[in-house]
C-alpha cells in the first residue's frame, strides 16, 4: 500500500490524561478492483507499554484478511463482531516506541469502489496503559485511496 | 435470601493501608465471626510477610500443608439449598487431602471435595459414597470448585435450578475456561451447618492453596466462575490487564487487584502476559 497524500482525515477518540497520548494512525485506501487496504501504526509517548484499538466497520466492507507485521501483536478480526483489533506487542516494561511503526494490516472488499474508505470505521475501544496505570491514546482515520 | 461471602482478604481498606506499609496485610479474622480456624492455615500474598503463599484473586490467599489446618463457616442453619465455591490450588505432589467439607453434626461429609495426587482428580461426594472425579494437570494448577445442593423433594427454579435430592458439581480451570458438570444424588434432608475450607484430612503434600471462596443459600443462581486473566479487576479483558501483571511483576507491592494468573499455574509471570494476549486475540470477555 502506497501512502498517498492524504484526502480525508477521521479523527478519533482522545482519553485520559497527559499532554502527549499515545496515537494510531489508521491508513485506509482503495486499491485497484474493490479492495481496501487498511495500515495500523502506533506511536507511543514515551509511556505507554501496552496499546489496544479496537475498530468497527460498517457493511459497506467485509473482511477479507489480517496480517501482523510485528511478531507478538494481535491483528485480528474480532469474534462476534464487524471490528477489528489491532494490539502492539508489550512493551513488558520498556515504552512502546515514540515513532510511528506499522504493526497491523487488513484486506477488506468494498461494495463500491470509489468514495472515503475511511467513513466506513467507528470507534470500538481504545486503550493505553503502563504499569503506572492508564495513559492519553487517540486514533486517526485517514483516507488514502488511490483514485478519487 | 442470605448470602455468605467470605474473602480471604481482611478488611478491604485497611488491608491496602498495611499492604502499603509493608506490614501484615493478610489474615483470617472474617472466618472467626461465627466461624472459626482450625490449626495453623498460614494467609499471605504477594505482598505480604507470607509472601509464598498464592491467591487467584485479590492479594491474598491460603495455604495449608497438612490435614486439620482450615477455616470452618457456621453460618449455614441447616441448610438443604446449599451452593459454595472457592478455587483451590492443587499443589500436591503425592497423596491427597479432603479440602472442602460441608455438612452437620451428624453427617460431616454431606459434601466432601477431594484432591487427589494419586489419580490426578478432584473427587467430589456424598457421605462417602461414589465420588465424581475429575481429570486435573498433573503439575499444580487453579481449578475453581462449585457445588450445588438440593436435598429437598422439590426442584428449585430459576436460571440455575437444582434437581431434587441432588448435588451438581461444576469444576473448571487449569488455564482453561472450559467448565466440567457432573452431578450425584444425595440423601433427602440432608443439611448443611458448616462448612470446612482448608487441609481438612488427607496425607498429601506438600500443601494445598484457597482462595475466593464463596456461599449461598440461592436456590436458582450459580455463583460462577471469576474472569480468568482480568488482571486489575475492571470486569474486561484489555491491554490494562497485561500492564497490570507488568506492575506486579516489576515490584510486587504493586500486586494486581483482580485475576492476575490467567494460565493459572500459581505464579505470575510474563507467560500470565502472553496468557492475556490470547486472550485478546480471541475477543476472550468476561461474563
Amino acid at each position: 500500500m502506497r501512502h498517498l497524500p492524504l484526502i480525508t482525515a477521521l479523527i478519533g477518540v482522545a482519553s485520559a490524561q497527559g499532554a502527549s497520548a499515545g496515537q494510531f494512525e489508521v491508513w485506509a485506501g482503495h486499491e485497484k478492483g474493490r479492495s481496501v487496504t487498511v495500515l495500523v501504526t502506533f506511536q507511543g509517548d514515551g509511556v505507554t507499554e501496552d496499546a489496544q484499538l479496537d475498530l468497527g466497520f460498517d457493511e459497506s466492507l467485509e473482511f477479507v484478511s489480517a496480517k501482523t507485521i510485528v511478531d507478538g501483536s494481535v491483528c485480528v478480526l474480532m469474534k462476534n463482531k464487524r471490528a477489528i483489533r489491532i494490539v502492539p506487542p508489550t512493551g513488558g516494561g520498556t515504552p512502546l516506541p515514540v515513532k510511528p511503526v506499522e504493526y497491523c494490516s487488513f484486506l477488506f472488499r468494498a461494495n463500491l469502489s470509489k468514495g472515503d474508505a475511511s467513513a466506513a470505521f467507528r470507534h470500538e475501544f481504545i486503550e493505553c496503559a503502563s504499569p503506572t496505570g492508564m495513559h492519553a491514546c487517540e486514533y486517526r482515520v485517514l483516507d488514502v485511496s488511490e483514485s478519487r | 435470601m442470605s448470602k455468605t461471602r467470605f474473602s480471604l482478604l481482611s478488611a478491604a481498606v485497611g488491608a491496602a493501608l498495611l499492604f502499603a506499609s509493608g506490614a501484615e496485610a493478610c489474615t483470617l479474622n472474617a472466618w472467626t465471626v461465627n466461624g472459626s480456624i482450625v490449626g495453623s492455615p498460614t494467609p499471605g500474598g504477594p505482598a505480604h510477610t507470607n509472601n509464598t503463599v498464592r491467591r487467584y484473586s485479590g492479594i491474598c490467599g491460603m495455604r495449608a500443608s497438612a490435614a486439620n489446618n482450615y477455616v470452618q463457616n457456621d453460618d449455614p442453619a441447616a441448610d438443604q439449598i446449599f451452593r459454595a465455591r472457592f478455587y483451590v490450588l492443587t499443589a500436591l505432589t503425592s497423596g491427597s487431602a479432603t479440602v472442602y467439607q460441608a455438612g452437620n453434626n451428624t453427617n460431616n461429609n454431606e459434601i466432601e471435595v477431594i484432591v487427589n495426587r494419586g489419580t490426578n482428580e478432584i473427587q467430589v461426594r456424598h457421605r462417602g459414597g461414589t465420588p465424581v472425579n475429575f481429570s486435573i494437570n498433573s503439575a499444580a494448577r487453579w481449578y475453581s470448585v462449585e457445588v450445588a445442593m438440593n436435598s429437598t423433594a422439590t426442584a428449585t427454579t430459576g436460571t440455575d435450578p437444582i434437581p431434587a435430592n441432588t448435588m451438581r458439581v461444576r469444576v473448571g480451570g487449569g488455564g482453561s475456561d472450559t467448565v466440567n458438570t457432573q452431578t450425584l444424588s444425595v440423601t433427602n434432608g440432608a443439611a448443611i451447618d458448616f462448612a470446612r475450607l482448608g487441609f481438612v484430612s488427607g496425607s498429601g503434600s506438600p500443601n494445598v492453596g484457597f482462595d475466593a471462596y464463596e456461599s449461598t443459600r440461592s436456590a436458582g443462581n450459580p455463583i460462577g466462575r471469576l474472569c480468568r486473566g482480568d488482571a486489575n479487576g475492571s470486569n474486561t479483558i484489555t491491554v490494562a490487564d497485561r500492564s497490570a501483571i507488568t506492575a506486579e511483576l516489576n515490584n510486587p507491592s504493586n500486586a494486581a487487584t483482580g485475576q492476575p494468573d490467567c494460565n493459572e499455574d500459581g505464579q505470575i509471570t510474563v507467560a500470565d502476559r502472553s496468557c492475556v494476549t490470547a486472550l485478546l486475540s480471541a475477543s476472550a470477555t468476561c461474563n
